[in-house]
């Protein structure tokens, strides 16, 4: 596993080390991190801190996303196997969606020829799936949706935080402007210049 | 009525017989209630209060007035706040996920009760069924070890999310009240023809 390098030193103290699962790619958590930064550009620490919570959150996000697909995926069987049970009994009907998932291509022409004899689709087996994960699939779905507000308050933040010193800026710089220039007499008509 | 001298008795009796005795017995009683920690402010830990200071020092800037200071090190404990309910959640998930021999409760009961089946079939030289077997020897993996892992700690993580929510709200809220005390700074420099 590649080890990422902190951009500025007191980085790992303040952000503390980067919220990888065992197995996922520090090298592409590591691009990520660097193309969000240079692409927000944060110009202070408070717009660090934020950035870096925005990354983390993200990460978190698609990390969620991802584990939601894989674990419908992997349940399919499951949810054919509920599906086939009451048109051919348990045992057969494990055996059969066993035999599916490993891709066994008898195992699908006799797994689609049962479904489509009862006038059932896999949309059908989809739904079964659902059902038999519906309870782990709303809670990622619950944190999915909680690392998205997350991650939108950061950019809000970063937004506001932006508006109002870039605000007060250009506020100060006027009125500063203000007080220094001089206005300048311009000469009447008809006067000769001295 | 209890009489005085029961009541006495009593209370001799339970001060004799209640509680933990040794220091070591005192010292693991009193982190009986003790979950995760978190509602625990960050100051006792001198390594978090180092960050603290350097994150403070940070958002503070050089010259920063008193209330800008005392917002910055409200900022900077609150992200550690963050850090540490971000830091707890990543590790009970991926010490599960690590754990090759994890698995959840209510499967670790199945199997003490096929052990104990197979044990008495076995003192009775009785046919031990395949199924039973495997069972003992299964293990969780991908998806499916995910998802119970999933199912494991979802009673908790409802509340670390609480404690997440509570900890970015005080650090919106430091945030928003250094870039006021900012405005009102330059605010005053401008009018008084200091450079901004």
């Amino acid at each position: 596993m590649t080890t990422i390098e902190p951009d500025r030193a007191s980085d790992s103290i303040i952000f503390g080390p980067p919220p990888l699962w065992d197995g996922e790619d520090a090298a592409r958590y590591n691009h990520f991190r660097t193309q969000v930064l240079a692409d927000i550009e944060p110009d202070d620490i408070a717009e660090r801190v934020l950035t870096y919570d925005f990354v983390v959150t993200e990460w978190e996000l698609s990390r969620l996303r991802i584990l939601l697909g894989n674990l419908i995926r992997a349940n399919q069987y499951r949810g054919l196997c509920e599906v086939l049970t009451p048109l051919m009994g348990l045992l057969q009907a494990k055996a059969l969606s066993e035999g599916w998932f490993a891709r066994k291509a008898e195992a699908i022409e006799e797994a689609n020829k049962v479904l489509t004899s009862a006038g059932l689709s896999m949309d059908t087996v989809m739904a079964q799936t659902f059902s038999v994960e519906l309870d782990v699939i709303e809670r990622i779905n619950r944190m999915i949706e909680a690392a998205a507000r997350r991650r939108n308050n950061c950019l809000h933040e970063i937004y506001r935080h932006r508006e109002t010193l870039g605000q007060t800026l250009r506020r100060a710089v006027q009125q500063l402007e203000d007080g220094q220039l001089h206005v300048i007499e311009s000469p009447s008509i008809g006067t000769k210049p001295q | 009525m209890t009489s005085v001298t029961k009541t006495k008795s009593n209370r001799a009796n339970a001060r004799s017989s209640t509680g933990p005795k040794t220091g070591n017995g005192r010292a693991r009683s009193a982190r009986n209630a003790f979950r995760h920690g978190l509602s625990v402010p960050t100051h006792p830990d001198p390594a978090m209060e180092e960050a603290i200071a350097l994150l403070a020092r940070q958002i503070a800037g050089p010259d920063a007035p008193s209330e800008v200071e005392d917002t910055a090190r409200r900022f900077a404990e609150a992200h550690m706040d963050v850090g540490r309910v971000r830091s707890l959640r990543h590790d009970i998930i991926s010490r599960a996920l690590a754990d090759p021999k994890y698995d959840t409760r209510a499967n670790c009961n199945k199997k003490v009760a096929v052990a104990l089946r197979i044990a008495r079939k076995c003192a009775q030289s009785e046919h031990i069924p395949e199924d039973e077997l495997k069972l003992l020897d299964s293990k969780l993996e991908g998806p499916d070890k995910v998802a119970a892992i999933f199912r494991e700690i979802a009673r908790r993580l409802p509340a670390l999310d609480r404690y997440e929510r509570r900890a970015l709200s005080r650090r919106k809220l430091a945030m928003r009240n250094i870039d006021e005390a900012r405005v009102r700074l330059l605010d005053t420099r401008a009018n008084s023809g200091e450079p901004a």
